[in-house]
């Protein structure tokens, strides 16, 4: 099977029972499928806070199904692909209930990518490899000095570092008298060392490391010669945590209506609709208002609309909106209506919303082609606002 | 009254409205890094302008005063502070953090600049007051919020006034200098004169991975020099380190260490090495005493081995030769003296001390001389009881001795010293070990063996400004 | 509408802008902000000392901190400065750019800086916007900014399948644009033999209305600092000059997308073209113009919108699109930058119009930079229940 990053799609799965976070899986219900080109299809069922996760190519029954390609399928889990960005590509796509299947997003921890290491072999191989590349000419003017490292244990090695015309070389032995040479008993205190790890007082104090020749040329030179050894693993240090606070802020508030909006309020606990009337340009504004803000005159005149009346517009929403009394989102979809009452023209409409099962049977209208006729439905106990009609529905 | 309604206005009601929105705010690396560190180690952070010195309580990103970036500039502030201001807030309101009554408070913690608010509790509302003393209650579970401190109450009740050993006694006073002499000169040590106990702090060579508390930055000097003090050390010596914990020969570094120790215990006397570390050049060594001017510096005194030596098998593991030729005692003995800082001269053999009265004699030193005799660096003598009363001898007459010893050494020979009428150095430069053999908690309670050493042979503990006294320094 | 008067001209001399992006996680809003205003300042050579007012703008709600510039102090560096706060809406970063050179051309002050930003990411964007809505009935059934009116009233005219292909062609345009400035959020790569492809699997928001052609939610800010003509030629080389700028508001209503041409109610894009354009004896905007940066919240209004920018008939606003003259190297390039719909951190969004505009005039926008000399460009900035800011930018003060 392929790897991207080093990680094989089947790790993301057969990481899944142990990321799961039964927490996130509280009224979770249903069966989604994976749907991974070249590498096969995937089966989750999720039910009862627990999980089961199979490999099956019977994908039925599943409430919605995502399909991708192992390399984006391995970089979304693992944050390298940036998943609203796939998924606005046509990347990954879902089949079936979209909704539901943003709920796998809480069921899972996120997957963290193993850790690699360096073997001290590898380091060594790379603090001497990068040498000549971190030595600074211009400050060994003059200079004559070899720099010799013995350094034990399995990984251990001799290497020489030459200093002689502003030129530094590496060999791999101890060759004629070193200006200075450090011995180390077990080559990964070295690695250790110069990594930061130890430091040299402790290594030197416990034995385990020795210095001969002009100490004091290795303590005041190297540190010059060269740029400090950069750990290539330093980059798989853990990012900061970063904090997130969530938090719904909820006001309660009061409004004065006004005699205008409140003849209208009110007019709903009564079953009738108000519209006030422009005396300049004649139109009616709904619900009323106290000036029309086109003529920039008062209109007093209120005239009784409706109440049914003729489709002129329906969003169909499909996004989930929070809900701004209560933050929570609303259920999608809805269709969000403007009515030409009976008795408006033009642009006089009402928006409200129509009843959900008839969001499919509604027809647009507009000035040529009549809109499906609809009713207002009213609430038992009408209070005097604007949910005192439930709803529209259908006249039939 | 009954209620008038207005003609027109019959239609015009209140309805109850409300509003509620989901946010998600980031906090951020600056404010991240607050919050979980004093959720999981329990420590308040801070950010320090370098442009205004201000330190900032809770951190941010730039300073506002100057613009400057000074994210990166973390310095510890105390869990404790005082209480700048405060409200009472007496009603009930589901934003708020607690019932009413509670107390607000504006707290600004020891080591910050700025005060911050937090709830005050512990205490009832009319018993707040402002300058109050008060602690951090950390919370029980985490919110990831500023609420992971849950309150401050106030201080644990500390000592009323807080006395520093030497206090709450009659200052003492250079008795007429003949007398003190004769006192001396007889052989019958002088123990009416107080003793000065000298922390040094660090030294060159002592790392973190030995002992967590031995300072590398300007601001844990001033922490364990203030500790220092408070437990009865009259002057600290200090080997400035650079981040890594590297011996530097840095101006601005020493000085800035230098300096937030001064800020700290304004009191204290800092004493500066003249020999920084290895490796370092003549110039690299003296030219930071000129630059910095302490009120006192080390003066070492001959060229010699000093060298990292197995105790046990004699094996060498470094190897080094620590210079200090007759025309470099010379140069820097009176680059001191013409800089107004007093030298203290460090002799690890009675040789050292030879050398340095024969330079004496060009008469460039000023009285009274300070010595301190130095035992146990490998390359150096050993303690031995018999050769330090020939050192004691052979200093002049007005001269004062100190002493220090690495490792063992440590408590015998300043035991010895202060028996003697001398003063004593500890330190985690020197030792890093109580005489139990545990690790110190920190400089502060090496600090109080001598303290308790003194305590025994009956010698007063001396205040800065007594040490002064004795051994003749300017205070700046 | 006259000419305002003006007692000084007052020129562009320093943009900044971070990247825009979907989430700022390592830093909070002041943080953010202050990267900005270090890129503007260093883009104008000045410290925050050659500051004389600071105004800060961003959306209300979005963020649901109250007084916001107190605390963004701290970034904005308004610290002991005059310090002013604007909110309009969607259109407060031209709103700032209006308030900057009302404020410099007027004397009070000789050099503004103008801040707008926004953390999408930590508000509720659709939420804030149905608090926009009277509270006592509409706030309760309005659907926030999404409304598929426009794609309805397109489809209407031309057809559903010219009219879907118009606004994806817009889209791809946009990510190609999007794709060559660094600062965009996003930039997919798309292609034109996309086209078909992303009408049919692109999730449908509101009625046609599809994700991939609405904006996108980004966080982000920009800060364009202004000067008086004297102080902009000591400091700039090359200033960016205001020439004009105007703003139409319009009454508050919900059909706020105008579904019914038969009654109009007052449109203010072409409302506010026009009067700009007349009083500036501009006759033909299309030929005048060498760049323009749109305030295009989806691909569906904007498509709409150039019609009512430019006066133009018919299907003239289609076939610019059909014919991809609104790309780099077209006839008239729109939003170079990638747009709204590439970026949309909303209190900067109308700011960095104006940014961009200035940048493409004083040449060096960076890899979207217009191959052809530009010397005039226009900004507009959209919001709240529709109203419009345009604003003029010369090259040379020969007007």
């Amino acid at each position: 099977m392929a790897e991207y990053w080093e990680i094989k799609v089947e790790d993301i799965f057969n990481s899944m029972q142990e990321r799961f976070r039964p927490e996130g899986a509280k009224d979770v219900d249903a069966i989604f499928g994976y749907d991974i080109q070249g590498e096969g299809k995937w089966k989750l069922t999720v039910k009862n806070n627990d999980m089961k996760i199979e490999k099956s190519d019977d994908l039925s029954g599943c409430v919605a199904t995502m399909s991708a390609d192992g390399e984006t399928f391995v970089g979304v889990n693992t944050g390298k692909v940036d998943a609203t960005n796939a998924f606005m590509s046509g990347k990954v796509k879902v089949d079936g209930d979209m909704g539901a299947f943003g709920k796998t997003g809480k069921l899972f921890r996120k997957f963290v990518i193993p850790k690699k290491e360096m073997s001290t072999k590898d380091y060594l191989a790379d603090m001497f490899g990068t040498v000549i590349k971190r030595f600074k000419p211009s400050e060994a003017e003059g200079l004559d000095a070899s720099f010799a490292f013995d350094l034990g244990g399995p990984d251990g090695g001799k290497w020489t570092v030459i200093i002689k015309e502003k030129k530094c070389t590496v060999t791999t032995t101890i060759e004629g008298k070193p200006t200075v040479t450090l011995e180390f008993n077990e080559a990964k205190d070295y690695v250790d060392f110069i990594l930061g790890k130890i430091d040299a007082q402790s290594i030197l104090a416990a034995g385990k490391a020795a210095a001969k020749g002009d100490i004091n040329m290795m303590a005041s030179k190297w540190p010059v010669l060269f740029e400090k050894y950069k750990d290539p693993m330093a980059g798989n240090i853990p990012e900061q945590e970063l904090l997130v606070l969530k938090k719904t802020i909820s006001v309660n508030q009061k409004f004065s209506t006004g005699p205008i909006m409140g003849k209208f309020l009110k007019g709903l606990k009564d079953k009738k609709i108000y519209a006030n009337k422009c005396p300049k340009c004649g139109r009616l504004q709904l619900p009323p208002r106290e000036v029309c803000a086109e003529c920039r005159v008062r209109a007093k005149d209120f005239v009784e609309v409706g109440p049914k009346g003729e489709v002129r517009y329906m969003d169909l929403v499909y996004y989930a909106m929070p809900d701004p009394l209560t933050g929570v989102a609303r259920e999608t979809p809805y269709g969000a209506l403007n009515v030409l009452l009976d008795g408006c023209k033009g642009n006089e409409t009402l928006p409200h919303f129509i009843r959900k099962d008839q969001i499919e049977k509604i027809q647009l209208g507009w000035n040529e082609k009549k809109g499906t006729r609809v009713r207002p439905v009213w609430e038992e106990n009408r209070i005097g606002d604007i949910w005192d009609i439930k709803y529209f529905e259908i006249d039939e | 009254m009954a209620k008038k309604e207005m003609k027109g206005f019959e239609d015009s009601y209140i309805v109850e409205g409300k509003m509620a929105l989901p946010y998600t705010y980031f906090a951020g690396r600056v404010g991240s890094k607050f919050i979980t560190t004093l959720r999981d180690q329990k420590k308040i952070m801070g950010v320090k302008c370098p442009t205004c010195n201000k330190v900032y309580l809770p951190p941010r990103q730039v300073c506002e005063k100057d613009f400057t970036d000074i994210r990166d500039n973390w310095v510890e502030v105390k869990n404790s502070g005082v209480v700048t201001n405060f409200t009472v807030v007496r009603y009930d309101d589901k934003h708020l953090p607690r019932k009413a009554p509670f107390t607000l408070a504006l707290i600004k913690l020891d080591g910050a600049d700025t005060p911050f608010m937090h709830i005050l509790e512990g205490i009832k509302p009319e018993e707040v007051k402002i300058g109050m003393k008060v602690e951090a209650e950390f919370a029980a579970q985490t919110t990831n919020t500023i609420l992971d401190i849950d309150h401050f109450k106030p201080a644990a009740a500390e000592k009323n006034v807080f006395e520093r050993p030497g206090t709450g006694r009659k200052p003492w006073k250079p008795e007429d200098e003949h007398e003190t002499q004769e006192k001396r000169r007889g052989g019958k040590p002088d123990m009416s004169t107080p003793v000065i106990i000298t922390a040094a702090l660090s030294g060159a060579a002592t790392m973190k991975n030995q002992i967590p508390s031995v300072p590398y930055t300007p601001a844990e000097f001033a922490e364990e020099a203030y500790k220092c003090w408070k437990a009865g050390a009259a002057m600290v010596h200090v080997h400035a380190r650079g981040e890594d914990g590297m011996a530097t020969h840095e101006h601005d570094r020493i000085r800035a260490t230098h300096d937030a120790i001064k800020e700290r215990c304004p009191d204290l006397i800092v004493n500066l090495s003249s020999a920084v570390g290895m490796g370092k050049t003549a110039e690299q060594r003296i030219s930071q005493i000129v630059a910095i001017k302490p009120e006192m510096a080390s003066l070492n005194t001959n060229t010699m081995n000093f060298s990292i030596i197995d105790r046990k098998t004699g094996k060498i593991f470094i190897d080094y030769v620590f210079e200090n030729t007759f025309t470099m005692v010379q140069d820097f003995g009176k680059a001191m003296e013409k800089n107004g800082v007093k030298p203290e001269i460090e002799c690890y053999d009675i040789g050292g001390l030879d050398n340095t009265l024969l330079v004496a004699k060009q008469g460039f030193f000023t009285d009274p001389m300070n010595f301190n005799f130095v035992w146990g660096v490998a390359g150096g003598q050993a303690f031995r009881s018999e050769a330090f009363i020939a050192m004691m001898n052979a200093i002049p007459p007005k001269a004062n001795f100190t002493t220090c010893g690495v490792g063992t050494d440590e408590f015998p020979c300043i035991m010895q010293s202060c028996m003697l009428g001398g003063h004593m150095r500890v330190g985690l430069e020197d030792n890093i070990r109580m005489p139990n053999g545990e690790l110190a908690k920190g400089n502060y309670e090496l600090v109080e063996v001598a303290v308790r050493i003194a305590e025994c042979l009956g010698r007063p503990v001396a205040t800065a400004d007594e040490a002064r006294l004795i051994m003749g320094i300017k205070k700046r | 509408m006259a000419h305002k008067k003006k007692n000084r001209n007052v020129g562009i001399i320093g943009v900044g802008q971070t990247k825009h992006s979907s989430h700022r996680e390592d830093v909070n809003q002041p943080e953010m902000i202050h990267e900005a205003i270090s890129l503007a300042l260093k883009d104008a050579k000045l410290t925050m000392k050659d500051i004389d007012c600071v105004i800060h703008g961003n959306m209300e709600l979005f963020e649901m901190v109250h007084q916001p510039d107190l605390w963004h102090t701290l970034g904005t560096g308004a610290f002991g400065k005059d310090s002013i706060r604007i909110t309009t809406g969607g259109t407060v970063g031209a709103t700032l750019a209006c308030a900057a050179d009302n404020l410099v051309s007027s004397g009070m002050y000789d050099i503004v800086l103008a801040i707008g930003f926004e953390k999408l990411q930590e508000g509720n964007t659709t939420g804030g916007i149905t608090n926009m809505a009277d509270p006592l009935w509409f706030r309760k059934i309005q659907a926030g900014a999404l409304t598929g009116s426009s794609a309805y009233d397109v489809e209407r005219e031309f057809g559903l399948e010219r009219a879907n292909r118009a606004s994806m062609i817009y889209r791809i345009i946009m990510d190609k644009h999007a794709g060559l400035n660094p600062n965009a959020h996003r930039a997919f790569g798309l292609d034109f033999n996309q086209i078909d492809d992303l009408i049919k699997i692109s999730p449908k928001l509101v009625g046609e209305l599809k994700l991939i052609e609405m904006c996108s939610q980004s966080d982000g800010a920009c800060c364009v600092i202004f000067a008086c003509e004297k102080r902009a030629k000591d400091i700039s080389k090359n200033p960016v000059w205001i020439r004009d700028h105007i703003t139409a508001h319009k009454e508050e209503t919900f059909n706020i997308f105008g579904y019914n041409r038969e009654f109009p109610v007052v449109k203010t894009h072409k409302f506010a073209a026009e009067h700009l354009f007349k009083r500036n004896e501009i006759k033909d905007p299309l030929g005048y113009f060498d760049v323009f940066e749109m305030y295009d919240p989806a691909s569906w209004w904007a498509i709409d919108w150039l019609r009512d920018f430019f006066g133009l008939k018919g299907d003239e606003h289609l076939k610019l699109v059909e014919n991809k003259e609104i790309m780099i190297g077209g006839k008239m390039p729109i939003n170079p930058s990638g747009g709204v719909i590439g970026s949309n951190p909303i209190g900067a969004t109308a700011l960095v119009r104006v940014a961009e505009a200035a940048l493409q005039i004083r040449g060096n926008a960076g890899p979207h930079q217009i191959p052809t000399p530009v010397k005039h460009a226009l900004a507009s900035g959209f919001g709240g229940t529709m109203w419009t800011v345009l604003m003029m930018l010369e090259k040379e003060l020969n007007w």
